[in-house]
């Protein structure tokens, strides 16, 4: 899956425009991150990547970096 | 043991909602009902495998923290704080860790449709209805989607009403036979899941 694919899904969890998203796009900056964009990324990554976001995940999450991190980790460890 | 069980399913959690705390207010809903759990010679219904499960390390996501004898209320508890979000609330007041009990549900729920089928020695595929807890759409969705059920099998009942609880389940039957979703000779599957945390599931021959 390449990058546009993942910004794609990240996209689709928050509820906004793909084009709105780069990885280095701060989460706070975005009107749409609440707490229903927390589960729905947790809801994102578990479907697609079977990646489960730990609380201290969670709490760390400040970009869309830090989310295509972990959309990374399954795929290194599938292959 | 018993021929006539009444259950009575009774939430008021608005009591213990923060005006102010959305993570809560937007998802509880206050909600009753009265269920007659009873046995007749020859009568089709039948109540059939459980499974039922508990996981203490769940309790603080779930919980009115004080007013009872582990923290008993006080002027400190009484005390407002404003979260990260901007909802406020007192140690008085319910709290809900959302993502927390999501991950959960994600764990818990998927693996106690599978191992009930197992004890029950069904398939999926011999299911009619299945009515879980109607906690909240958004998860309910994921649920379905994750464990595979098709939509039609699969009721919804959250166009009017809030998260009631306990009640959920009666409720959200009585709504369905109303339907016409619950016909006899129907195989049910109920599954509760949510505060302790706590999960349980059955199957119901209609």
């Amino acid at each position: 899956m390449d990058l546009k694919d993942k910004l794609s899904l990240i996209a689709q969890a928050l509820d906004v425009e793909p084009e709105a998203l780069k990885p280095e796009t701060k989460l706070e900056e975005l009107e749409e991150w609440d707490s229903l964009a927390v589960v729905s990324v947790i809801a994102m990554l578990d479907k697609h990547f079977s990646v489960r976001l730990k609380p201290n995940d969670i709490k760390s999450l400040t970009t869309v970096e830090d989310i295509l991190a972990h959309m990374k980790e399954k795929e290194a460890e599938r292959s | 043991m018993a021929k006539n069980v009444l259950l009575l399913t009774v939430e008021t959690y608005t009591k213990y909602i923060h005006p102010k705390d959305k993570s809560v207010r937007t998802i509880f809903g206050d909600g009753a009902a009265a269920t007659l759990v009873t046995h007749e010679e020859g009568d089709p219904c039948k109540i059939g495998e459980f499974v039922f499960g508990t996981d203490g390390k769940g309790a603080k996501n779930l919980i009115v923290p004080a007013g009872a004898m582990a923290m008993p209320k006080s002027e400190e508890t009484a005390e407002e704080r404003v979260d990260e979000q901007g909802n406020v609330r007192s140690l008085n007041n319910l709290y809900m860790n959302g993502p927390e009990i999501f991950n959960f549900t994600l764990d818990i729920v998927p693996d106690t449709v599978k191992s009930l089928l197992a004890k029950a020695k069904l398939s999926m595929d011999d299911i009619d209805l299945f009515v879980f807890h109607q906690a909240n759409k958004f998860m309910l969705d994921s649920l379905r989607d994750k464990i595979g059920i098709p939509e039609e099998k699969f009721y919804l009942d959250m166009e009017d009403k809030g998260n009631t609880v306990s009640a959920t389940i009666p409720i959200a039957m009585k709504d369905a036979l109303d339907e016409g979703r619950i016909r006899r000779g129907d195989r049910l599957m109920l599954l509760g899941f949510g505060v302790g945390y706590s999960w349980a599931g059955c199957i119901v021959e209609w």
